[in-house]
């Protein structure tokens, strides 16, 4: 409904697409942004769900050769010569150990780390008798910010963070561990969250700029004026750090890398002074609607993926332990109360129904991908969407045999169109090793890997 | 932090004065080795307890585990049914000779004050300081990524971090607050931006009212214009149109007669923020229904009642009046040299960096003044940049506190505690006369702090304790991300949601202000309501969209666990239940966390209430197995003591088929048959409820969790209170007064990075 | 929370009939509280071996402590994916066949194919991590070749040191003689353990073996109680009865659990090194990481009459996670221990 200048262009301009998904020459753009490059890049996302699935209906009873898919999978089915459908991998830093309950939790807590996130000792940010003080959160770096460090450098951003459900407002996220864990999938390190962007409109300022109508010399101007600023703080905090406690100065280190970056991704906008043309309107808000706003999400993830903004995404579809309602699929019930199903099938039928919703918003989105061509590929082809969650059984709240989903073969890398079940207690950062490798990262270990995954390359 | 004090539902300590000075093996011993190691001994250890080494006195030390066995023991989970008790008097022998015990153990501990990283400013920190430092309205909430809490508050240091994306968010609020604040860029052209109910792009929430969500980039004026449909109500003297942003009536005006057709117009400019609003445009005082849809076959000739059809904004346009942020930041003409321009920088620094500044710092931010010139701007850009980078400063997004030297234990300085208060009561930057006594270091001077507290609780900024504190102790906060299924609760619309958060929020700041004693948050004779809210509660005789103070007749309600947004967010989208709510009154109100239940245990199919058996008799059989009673016993009798309150918080005597049942008996053998009788039970634990408070105001206000050399602390402000009468401000000044707030523990600190640290710095 | 009993991870052969009693010795001492058994694997590269140790653990299922989940789940079982040990033994074979009188078979397992056995250095630092730091002993009854897998891997030697106090390993050879079987088999990976395992080594030396023996008639007296048992079926099967069993692996276990009780003497420090041929030699030295046992002969009779006490005792029925006693319960509400698949 809006009638801006620039969103009449827009309209007419999709019509005459025919709305092909809202997409439009994109691929020919792609080269423009990046001058003599040509090799298509592979990309690269992390798609969290909560609460696992109802694995009766997610595993198949057989493995090799993908037939026909399971319930929950059943809309997969277009795409199962493009997907891997990987059993038994565990995070076992999702499991209590010593740390008693909080599944959920650790479950997002240390998903793309491989590590155990620290539970907050009650008497942790008080510091020890010397005042040292002890870190209330710390979870690890993730796999995709090891990848984002690596080839960031190539994209206007490292990496992108996603997310889609607000955080719960108040109250204990999940028995006393910092909220920190299930409001963020990716970590830069140890005690610092990339808080995921969960407005489709921020996210759309974010990638294509919130300064369309700039002239060219106002935009060169603001950059200019923002470098300076950061100059300026970086000296401001530099100074300010030699009066202060170690624990104090790490909160300043987290403000100055995050200057540095943002000063890296201005130069970036200056290099290739190019506005990409997303081709779709700037949403108007947070749509309540689950699929539409997956939908604004992932078209834009996409976009981004097209035009080479980025290589690396992390996608929060909800908080783990969401007690979200689906009533647009006639689920009133929350999420998570309903996944304490003990066994009572209508409960059970439920979960199954809000995982099936999930995985069918999902194949939407790949569609998409797969919709559009690279050179003799397709972008799907260029890509590995991991899809899972860091629980598996969430009445029982396990960490072993983690429902995990590969699409796209990452550039021929991935020999996709299998079931491969792994020997129980794999450590899912197995995999993360192996995807890293396919984005041209060489690395031994990561997290509580023990080696690569066989098996999985083509 | 365990719970210590009187017994949940014993008494403790008390009943032991007088008697022979029990020992270890007379008051604990007995019962450890007759009752308890029955299950919990090292071949079954029951619930992970294995009692052996808790037979000797020196076990003592291990103070987390003797809590946990005491709180079971007090709240008379254990030993659990089924297994022979020992005499009361017994038990309350145990509790009180160890309770003693630690007593004394905490008087020992050398008192600390712990420490408080560097903290961010949250997102509402942000919103609250921006509007006081400039009078510009920026809603962070609506731009920043989320606060990670910790704690239950979003104001930990230890969990608000800092990512690029925040730092990119910083710099474009940057721009748009200071160019908000001064106004020296040129308007952008207008846009007209039109909604139509065709389109669902403006929704109907009244019989003649419809809203919409928009947002603006500028704050500016702009022309609203409504197109009507429907045939105007035939009033004398006309009804009148209004038009409210965010819900505050903007403007109003007598209807418009018809025109030809059945269209009508109304067309009015008003001055609106920058950021998203909701439009509403109406008539006046119109209170009836949304009709449901297609309701029975349309009589043609039957009026059609008059709806907006479309709203359109069109601007923005230059505002007509000076804005106040402009004379709040330009104390002089920026155009009359630098000397001017010196002086605003100065002061701007000054109430931005919460202290007084240096030559040198000033100095730097005369740099953008000039940059902006030789680029060719004007002198107010020029401050306008100045201004800019200033709110990008670490000095000002973080606050700081200067560190005791090498780990020593000292009083922080006057302007830090001026910052720690003001953000504690303000939750916003220090004003003048909080910044001028620091400067002067006069504020630690007792009855100097205590006569600002006062102050600072009189002024209506306080009302950020209702929002903040209230907001995330109460967990209304949680209003905005829980559904009510509105098949289940047809009643259920945004504005009850409203109605919810403005009741309690005035509630609490009810008692806040007038200094009422906390009991009043478990049972009340009053309440704040407004039409819709009274009809909600049953209440007769309130009219009108306005809230206004209730005296409550009968004893259906009472305190804040009667009223909607508590008993809200303890309910599931299509149901209460019994634990949610009785979980929630031992973590908010009694101030005891029942543990996480086990993944996978055999629990009571809480889904099929109303349709199978009654929840009584399935919490019954639930509970039959000593390990669910363990906990349930409590948590779930609490709940039941709400029963009567359906998901939404109306009154109930009926749930689905069968008739409420809000009796319990507690496990201490009281028991009550109404939600009234089981408020005056729980007045009876006012000590423990009284502690569950100074625990949450103390963590809020420090911005830290609490640790064992806290103990003292709490205990010290609950006993103060309890002096005081339980008055709601006494325990706000006690946190004050508490050497937590107005120490610090210092770090040790290494300065392997540049020494030469400028002198001007150092000294403040 | 009180420190646990130490937590035992099991890494056997089956090679030999004592390995199953070395086993059954180590549940019996976890049903004690003694200690705690987190985790058995198999360096055999032999699925059927994988399912004898699960039906054995199964069958003491009650008293297995090893939790690392919220609800008290266990590790599944470690098997070797490749080694020099591949053969079927008719111990570990033949207990699988035994069917009950109803034509059900005598025991469940839930291990069908080798998926369904863990990864072994996936599962051994995946127990470790459950453990208190230090508070964990390893028991290798068999060939170096797992334990040198996990060596092998990433920062493993700092988890080692952090969470294990000892490791107790039955090879080498203390006395002249040939080289004893377990380091025969693999002489890389033995070598390799000896060089960088982190804690301290106690090895029991092949010249500890056939000094004493287990009792056939214990096998024929103490065992009534039970209609079918896992341990008695491989014994039977491993000999014609009646036959008196070595014992060798069981020193291992025994010691690991109960150092200070004097079952055996131990030598003095030093260090052992393995040769080519897999012959080991040790040399006394004050700062040397390993030791050995020394055979006792005063002992003799305490310690057969501990093995044959520990390895008849029942299984102890452990009240499922936090459930009161079995005689204060209705039975509908005992639970059945954890099924460690799910």
């Amino acid at each position: 409904m809006t009638i801006t200048r620039k969103a009449l262009q827009r309209r007419t301009f999709l019509r005459g697409m025919g709305v092909a998904m809202g997409l439009p020459l994109l691929d020919a753009m792609v080269p423009a942004l990046y001058g003599k490059e040509i090799e298509t890049p592979v990309r690269m996302a992390y798609v969290y769900v909560p609460i696992g699935a109802i694995m009766d209906h997610w595993n198949p009873s057989y493995t090799g050769q993908l037939r026909e898919l399971p319930r929950i999978l059943k809309p997969m089915e277009p795409f199962r010569e493009n997907m891997l459908l990987l059993g038994n991998l565990t995070h076992n830093g999702g499991r209590a150990l010593l740390d008693g309950g909080g599944d959920h939790a650790r479950a997002t807590g240390g998903y793309l780390s491989g590590v155990q996130p620290k539970k907050i000792a009650e008497d942790s940010s008080y510091g020890d008798r010397n005042g040292k003080s002890v870190a209330a959160i710390k979870a690890g770096i993730t796999a995709d910010q090891i990848v984002a460090n690596q080839i960031g450098g190539k994209t206007r951003f490292a990496s992108l963070e996603v997310g889609m459900e607000d955080a719960q407002q108040a109250g204990n996220c999940d028995s006393g561990y910092s909220c920190s864990y299930t409001n963020n999938l990716a970590w830069k390190s140890d005690s610092q969250p990339l808080p995921p962007t969960l407005d489709p409109r921020a996210l759309f300022e974010r990638l294509f700029g919130d300064d369309g109508d700039l002239s060219l010399q106002a935009r060169d101007r603001r950059n200019l004026y923002r470098r300076s600023i950061l100059d300026y703080v970086t000296e401001d905090s530099k100074k300010l750090e030699t009066r202060l406690g170690p624990s104090d100065r790490s909160k300043l280190d987290q403000y100055l890398t995050s200057v540095r970056e943002v000063e890296l991704r201005i130069q970036q906008n200056e290099k290739h002074n190019q506005q990409v043309d997303p081709g779709m309107e700037k949403p108007g808000g947070t749509p309540g609607d689950f699929a539409e706003h997956f939908k604004l999400q992932s078209d834009m993830i996409t976009i981004a993926f097209q035009a080479d903004l980025t290589r690396t995404v992390t996608f929060l579809v909800g908080r783990e332990g969401s007690n979200r309602p689906y009533r647009e699929i006639n689920v009133p019930e929350g999420h998570h109360n309903l996944t304490h199903h003990r066994n009572n099938p209508e409960m059970i039928e439920k979960v199954a129904q809000i995982n099936c919703y999930h995985i069918r918003t999902f194949a939407a989105w790949m569609e998409k991908m797969q919709s559009h061509k690279e050179g003799d590929r397709t972008l799907l082809d260029n890509s590995m969407i991991c899809y899972g969650s860091g629980i598996s059984d969430g009445n029982k709240h396990t960490h072993e045999d983690l429902p995990t989903m590969i699409l796209g073969s990452g550039g021929g890398f991935l020999k996709t169109g299998r079931r491969i079940v792994y020997r129980r207690e794999t450590p899912i950062c197995n995999l993360y090793l192996t995807m890293m490798e396919a984005m041209g990262v060489q690395r031994e270990t990561f997290g509580d890997a023990t080696g690569h995954l066989p098996e999985l390359t083509a | 932090m365990k719970l210590r004090g009187l017994g949940l539902f014993a008494a403790g300590a008390s009943l032991m004065s007088g008697a022979t000075a029990p020992t270890f093996d007379s008051a604990v011993k007995p019962i450890l080795s007759n009752t308890c190691s029955a299950c919990h001994n090292d071949r079954l250890a029951s619930g992970g307890l294995n009692l052996k080494p808790f037979q000797t006195v020196d076990s003592l030390s291990n103070r987390e585990q003797w809590d946990d066995i005491l709180q079971k023991l007090r709240g008379g989970e254990m030993p659990p049914k089924g297994i022979p008790r020992p005499s009361q008097t017994d038990i309350d022998a145990l509790i009180g000779y160890v309770q003693g015990e630690f007593e004394k153990a905490d008087r020992a501990i050398k008192p600390d004050p712990g420490r408080v990283v560097a903290r961010r400013l949250n997102r509402n920190e942000y919103t609250n300081t921006i509007r006081d430092l400039l009078g510009v309205t920026f809603r962070a909430d609506k731009d920043f990524p989320t606060d990670d809490s910790s704690y239950g508050f979003d104001n930990i240091g230890e969990a608000l971090t800092v990512s690029p994306v925040l730092i990119e968010k910083y710099l474009a609020a940057a721009e748009k607050i200071s160019s908000a604040a001064i106004g020296a860029d040129p308007l952008p052209k207008p846009l007209l931006w039109e909604g139509r109910r065709s389109d669902r792009a403006i929704r109907r929430v009244k019989l003649n009212t419809a809203e919409t969500t928009h947002r603006l980039d500028v704050g500016a004026e702009y022309d609203l214009r409504i197109v009507f449909t429907g045939d105007p109500p035939k009033t004398t003297p006309p009804a009148t149109f209004g038009l409210w942003v965010d819900g505050n009536l903007l403007a109003s005006k007598p209807l418009s007669p018809p025109v030809a057709g059945r269209e009508q117009t109304e067309q009015v400019r008003v001055y609106v923020e920058a950021g998203d609003h909701v439009f509403r445009a109406g008539l006046v005082g119109d209170n009836a229904p949304v009709p449901p849809p297609g309701g029975g076959p349309p009589d043609p000739k039957a009026p059609k009642p008059l709806v907006p059809d479309s709203i359109s904004i069109n601007g923005p346009y230059p505002a007509k009046v000076e804005r106040a942020s402009r004379k709040k930041v330009l104390i002089c003409d920026p155009n009359s040299g630098t000397a001017c321009v010196d002086r605003i920088l100065t002061q701007l620094a000054t109430r931005a960096f919460r202290r007084p500044v240096t030559k040198a710092e000033v100095a730097q931010l005369m740099k953008f003044y000039q940059l902006a010139r030789q680029q060719g701007q004007n002198a107010d850009q020029g401050v306008q940049l100045a201004l800019q980078a200033v709110l990008v400063s670490p000095e000002f997004l973080f606050r700081v506190e200067r560190e005791p030297a090498n780990g020593s234990i000292k009083r922080i300085s006057d302007l830090d505690l001026a910052s720690r208060l003001s953000y504690f009561l303000w939750n916003s930057m220090p004003d003048e006369h909080l910044l001028s006594l620091a400067e002067s270091n006069k504020l630690h001077n007792p009855e100097t702090l205590d006569a600002e507290v006062t102050r600072m609780l009189a002024d209506s900024k306080s009302s950020a304790l209702a929002e903040n504190f209230a907001g995330q102790w109460l967990e209304m906060r949680n209003l905005d991300v829980i559904h009510p299924d509105p098949q289940k609760f047809p009643t259920w619309s945004p504005d009850l949601r409203d109605a919810f958060k403005t009741e309690t929020r005035m509630f609490f700041e009810y008692v806040l202000r007038e200094n009422r004693p906390v009991s009043d948050f478990i049972d009340a004779h009053y309440t704040f309501a407004n039409q819709l809210l009274a009809k909600h509660y049953g209440i007769p005789d309130v009219k009108g969209d306005e809230f206004r103070r209730v005296e409550l007749k009968g004893d259906q309600r009472g305190g804040i666990l009667s009223q909607g947004s508590v008993l809200t967010v303890s309910s599931y989208p299509t149901r209460t239940s019994v634990v949610l709510r009785g979980k929630y009154v031992l973590e908010n109100i009694l101030g005891t966390p029942p543990p996480p239940p086990p993944p996978d245990v055999p629990a009571l199919d809480e889904a099929a209430v109303g349709t199978s058996a009654s929840l009584r008799k399935q919490m019954e059989a639930h509970r039959a197995s000593a390990v669910c009673a363990s906990c349930h016993s409590k948590m779930d009798v609490l709940g039941f003591g709400l029963e009567n309150y359906d998901a939404i918080g109306a009154w109930r005597t009926q749930d689905g088929k069968f008739p409420v049942d809000a009796t319990g008996t507690l496990p201490n053998g009281k028991s009550f048959a109404t939600p009234a009788e089981f408020r005056h039970l729980l007045l009876a634990n006012l000590p423990e409820f009284e502690h569950c408070l100074s625990q949450k105001m103390l963590t809020y206000a420090l911005g830290r969790g609490l640790g064992p050399s806290d103990r003292i602390t709490v205990s010290e402000i609950d006993r103060k209170v309890i002096q005081s009468e339980y008055r709601f401000q006494a325990l706000i000044r006690e946190v004050v007064r508490s050497m937590p707030f107005q120490m610090q523990h210092g770090e040790i600190i290494s300065r392997q990075n540049d020494p030469n640290r400028p002198k001007e710095v150092a000294s403040k | 929370m009180e420190k646990p009993a130490v937590g035992i991870v099991l890494d056997t052969a089956l090679s030999r009939i004592d390995d199953v009693l070395a086993m059954a010795l180590l549940y019996g001492l976890d049903g004690k509280k003694e200690e705690r058994l987190v985790s058995v694997s198999v360096c055999r590269a032999n699925l059927k071996a994988a399912i004898y140790s699960d039906v054995v653990g199964r069958f003491y299922a009650g008293a297995v402590s090893g939790a690392i989940g919220f609800g008290g789940r266990t590790l599944p079982v470690g098997l070797a994916d490749s080694g020099p040990l591949k053969d079927d033994l008719p111990f570990f074979t033949q207990p699988l066949t035994h069917m009950m009188l109803d034509g059900k078979p005598a025991y469940n397992s839930d291990i069908k194919t080798d998926l369904d056995t863990a990864e072994i250095v996936a599962v051994v630092r995946n127990a470790l991590t459950a453990q208190w730091d230090g508070n964990t002993i390893i028991v290798v009854n068999g060939p170096a070749t797992n334990i040198a897998r996990v060596l092998a891997t990433g920062n493993s030697k700092d988890w080692i040191q952090r969470k294990v106090s000892l490791l107790v390993f039955a090879g080498g050879r203390f006395a002249s003689g040939p080289a004893d079987e377990n380091i025969k088999a693999d002489v890389a990976s033995a070598r390799k353990l000896f060089a960088e395992w982190p804690t301290p080594i106690v090895v029991c030396g092949a010249e500890m073996d056939g000094l004493v023996s287990y009792p056939g008639s214990s096998i024929e007296n103490d065992f009534a109680w039970s209609t079918a048992h896992p341990v008695v079926d491989a014994y039977r099967a491993a000999g014609k009865m009646p036959y008196d069993a070595p014992v060798w692996a069981m020193h291992a276990g025994l010691y690991a659990v109960r150092p200070k009780e004097n079952y055996f003497k131990v030598s003095d420090a030093g260090t052992v090194s393995v040769l080519e041929d897999g012959r080991t030699t040790f040399t006394p030295s004050a700062n040397g990481k390993h030791r050995h046992l020394i055979f006792d002969p005063s002992q003799k009779d305490r310690i057969v009459k501990t093995y044959t006490e520990l390895v008849s005792a029942k299984p102890v029925e452990k009240p499922a996670r936090l459930f009161p006693p079995k005689n204060q319960q209705k039975p509908e509400d005992v639970k059945k221990p954890e099924d460690p698949k799910k």
